[in-house]
């Protein structure tokens, strides 16, 4: 069986995205308000060299010259600018490519690649093209070795690939290199975290300088206060940014978002229901995820996620067709969210799930295991799952092959030694084994007990389902314990799965 | 700004009127340059062509209306004797540091070659300072042929005099400042750097000297920029020529200046323009634009080996962490570390050896 049960509380810790992409995401905007420009902006002699000298070289000299300058849209510049395009067999690649920035009115950075799907993700051999990447970059480290931004990338990549060391050790030479670089420092909080280091991450947070005037830092670090169950102690300083008028809505919308989950959490509904309020005058995909997850907790007030317009919002639309029941666009969500971070186990898990065993689409429910395999490639929670859904898709073998290689009392996870217990009775069954399976079978209900009861129940039902699809006689007790199974109304997929098993049985004994 | 200030002040200014006058060095000026050859210094000037015997020269006239102007845009108030002063302050100094680069071997920058005061009457403002310099057939962004593979030989050529004439500035520790496309003058087929009026010198006092840049802000290295000054004014000066020349090279090749290359690979967010903190940490995306930067100018390159040479070269010239700029084996040890002589033996080698392939 598939867990899915356990509800973690979510809470607003950075994304880890390219620099590119959470540069985009306005992530890295000046967080204060600031002041003038050391120099004035000046290109009046260019300006009058290009009237006198209608030519490539020149015209391109006021090209860079305005660039530098951000003058760019005054009229001699964009003839200028026409001028080189017209005479490109003149010019250089370079020359008409910031001629054609220039006329289109964006001389700085700001491409954002279209997100792949995880069919691409897998069919292109990503682990193969992930290193290339990773090769590429290592060549690039020993040109640029001072550069963090390229050690964060690689930090990125080896997560994505599931190297834990590596990773860590490349964030860690970024940490050196920009110890206060946001981009860096929030990297830096989203992976460790990841590897369930928040103590050090926390640690490390703390040590920069800029922690009590960064609200995207500030942010961070209360989100590790909260997950660790530490006194909040600087919610009084988050609340003096928030209030001090120096920063954008923007800037403080995790902040905000941060400081509304302690509150939500303390109980103080209001004040939770406030701070989440402004948090979405100017959100970004995490301060509404964490929105859409607190109005799951308890219903503070209305949220239209697509009238908000985010980018990236996919969590938050993925967590919102989950709370109205729209499971195909779960599914679509859960893709994209696991593209857009692809060292991600929540979406995973969510989109496995839903595809599993609310949809009943096992195709699906493998695609998104194998995914969360190439960046978790030993975690025992993903191979089970996608036993599970390769055994439920009729390939018992190949299911087998996958969880026989795992020593279930290895396993940490009390919840996940049920899954692998149950998942190879279900295996057992599949293969005509039926007497191993149902020993199995039992002993994951037995251990499920010291759990919890939704986890009973999903045991039961997962075992009944194989007892009515072979055909088993004397069902009769079991199906009646299982219509009288108080199911929790939270617990949909229970619902939908009591549901199947009762029609399973219904449709075998008038076979 | 009103670009047509100083027009409208030409029939009081003598500057603007020099044609068919014989000033008391003996030169007739008997042509106004509307595009000076040289261009250098046009922006603070009025040019003209001279001839005395049977040489022909180029005279810069310190044009007061434009000082003027300058002055009026900071948006203090000035006085008339003040613009004056500073007028003469620069004439002066572009003067005297002629003369020491002259006593000092100073070959490849063109220098003062005379100089004086001329008194114009009939005019409110009767005094013009002039300098007389070698007349140039023009400046780099007249000759460069972006498209043609075979003026590889004359760029490089071109550019190890430039760093030749930027390493005798350094010798006797005068840092141009404003080395720019429009500041490299051909005279026949040879390369000199011009326009000294917005150089430093440590032994020279000027009025832009105390600025921590003096020459144009957008060609100056990114620490600059980002208001990041270095004290010390060696390091600072001459790390800044050294990003200049380097920012020389990728326009010989690319077409563009370092900065406009910058610039187009820095998101917005954390470009000089709009970001306000320390150069510290926004120095990281900088560098990454700066890889991108380079990838792109080697793009621009189509010989193997000169791509190779030149994005290594530009790579340490440019590099946009001061404290790692320059020549790899210059950092770290005593001295100078944006000496320019590795560069030029590199050059001469690169110049020789791509020659002797394109030849053979």
């Amino acid at each position: 069986m598939a867990n899915f049960l356990e509800q973690k509380n979510r809470n607003v810790l950075p994304n880890f995205r390219t620099f590119d992409e959470t540069i985009g995401l306005g992530e890295l905007d000046g967080a204060e308000k600031t002041p003038a420009s050391v120099f004035p902006k000046e290109i009046s002699r260019d300006l009058i060299d290009w009237e006198a000298d209608k030519s490539v070289a020149v015209a391109a000299d006021l090209l860079s010259c305005a660039a530098v300058a951000g003058l760019t849209s005054m009229d001699q510049v964009r003839k200028a600018a026409r001028y080189i395009l017209d005479s490109a067999e003149l010019a250089t690649a370079s020359q008409t490519d910031l001629a054609k920035r220039i006329l289109v009115g964006k001389v700085g950075n700001t491409t954002e690649p279209p997100l792949p799907r995880i069919s691409d993700f897998l069919a292109k051999n990503t682990q193969e093209f992930l290193r290339k990447r990773i090769h590429s970059l290592k060549h690039g480290v020993r040109r640029f070795e001072f550069s963090p931004l390229v050690y964060v990338e690689l930090a990125r990549l080896y997560s994505i690939l599931g190297q834990e060391e590596h990773a860590k050790r490349n964030m860690l030479i970024a940490h050196h290199l920009a110890p206060n670089n946001r981009y860096v420092l929030r990297s830096f909080v989203r992976l460790f975290s990841h590897y369930d280091q928040f103590e050090f991450a926390y640690h490390m947070l703390n040590r920069s300088p800029l922690i009590a005037k960064d609200p995207w830092l500030l942010s961070a670090k209360l989100a590790l206060a909260t997950i660790m169950e530490k006194s909040p102690k600087d919610f009084k300083l988050g609340m003096e940014l928030v209030r001090s008028n120096q920063f954008s809505p923007k800037s403080l919308t995790e902040l905000q978002s941060a400081l509304g989950t302690v509150e939500l959490l303390n109980g103080s509904k209001r004040k939770s229901r406030d701070l989440f309020e402004s948090s979405l005058i100017a959100p970004n995909d995490n301060s509404l995820a964490q929105a859409e997850w607190a109005l799951s907790k308890d219903r503070l007030f209305d949220l239209d996620i697509e009238e908000v317009g985010v980018k990236r919002n996919y969590e938050a639309l993925a967590r919102e067709a989950f709370n109205i029941k729209e499971w195909d666009n779960v599914v679509r969500h859960a893709e994209s969210w696991f593209m857009d971070m692809p060292f991600a186990m929540r979406p995973i898990v969510f989109g496995c799930h839903v595809s599993s065993v609310i949809l009943d689409d096992q195709d699906t429910a493998e695609m998104f295991c194998r995914a969360g395999l190439v960046s978790h490639p030993g975690d025992p929670l993903l191979k089970n799952n996608l036993a599970y859904a390769l055994a439920l898709n009729n390939k018992p073998d190949e299911a087998l092959l996958l969880i026989e290689g795992i020593s279930i009392a290895d396993v940490e996870q009390p919840s996940t030694r049920v899954c692998l217990t149950a998942t190879k009775g279900l295996v057992h069954f599949r293969k005509g084994n039926y007497p191993l399976g149902r020993k199995l079978y039992l002993e994951a209900v037995e251990t499920a007990k010291s759990i919890e009861p939704s986890f009973v129940q999903l045991a039961i039902l997962n075992y009944a389902r194989e007892e009515a699809l072979c055909g088993s006689p004397d069902m009769e007790p079991l199906i009646n314990k299982i219509r009288k199974l108080k199911i929790d109304p939270k617990l949909d997929s229970l619902k939908i799965l009591r549901d199947r098993v009762l029609d399973i049985y219904a449709k075998s004994r008038k076979g | 700004m009103n670009l047509y200030l100083g027009v409208i002040m030409d029939d009081v200014n003598a500057a603007e009127n020099l044609v068919g006058l014989t000033l008391d060095t003996g030169w007739f000026v008997f042509e106004k340059l509307e595009k000076q050859p040289g261009d250098t210094g046009r922006f603070f000037s009025v040019c003209y062509k001279i001839r005395k015997e049977s040489q022909i020269c180029f005279l810069k006239a310190f044009n007061f209306a434009k000082f003027m102007h300058l002055s009026h845009s900071t948006g203090k108030p000035v006085q008339v004797v003040d613009v004056i002063s500073e007028m003469v302050d620069a004439y002066r100094y572009e003067r005297d540091l002629s003369a020491l680069c002259h006593d000092k071997h100073v070959t490849k920058v063109a220098i003062v070659r005379d100089s004086g005061e001329q008194i114009v009457t009939g005019y409110p403002i009767t005094l013009v300072p002039y300098l007389i310099f070698d007349l140039a057939d023009g400046n780099i962004r007249s000759k460069l042929r972006f498209s043609e593979a075979l003026d590889a030989a004359w760029k490089l050529k071109s550019l190890h005099t430039v760093a030749t004439g930027i390493r005798q500035l350094h010798m006797i520790d005068v840092s141009h400042q404003d080395l720019k496309p429009s500041n490299i003058l051909i005279f026949k087929e040879e390369s000199k750097i011009g326009d000294l009026g917005r150089s430093t010198s440590l032994s020279m006092k000027s009025r832009h000297g105390e600025l921590p840049f003096a020459g144009d802000r957008n060609y100056a290295p990114p620490e600059i920029l980002y208001g990041q000054f270095e004290p010390d004014w060696r390091k600072r000066s001459f790390g800044a020529d050294c990003y200049l020349f380097g920012s020389l090279v990728v326009y010989y090749f690319a077409g563009l200046s370092m900065n406009a290359l910058l610039r187009k690979y820095l998101p917005d967010p954390v470009s000089w323009e709009q970001y306000r903190g320390p150069y510290e940490d926004v120095k990281g995306y900088v560098l990454d634009a700066f890889s991108k930067a380079l990838n792109e100018i080697e793009d621009c390159i189509g010989d193997d080996f000169l791509r190779k040479e030149l994005r290594s070269m530009v790579e340490y010239l440019c590099f946009p962490d001061p404290a790692k700029r320059g020549h790899p084996k210059g950092i770290g040890n005593l001295g100078n570390q944006y000496d320019m002589e590795r560069i030029i033996t590199r050059l001469d080698f690169v110049y020789r050896k791509f020659k002797y392939e394109l030849s053979s």
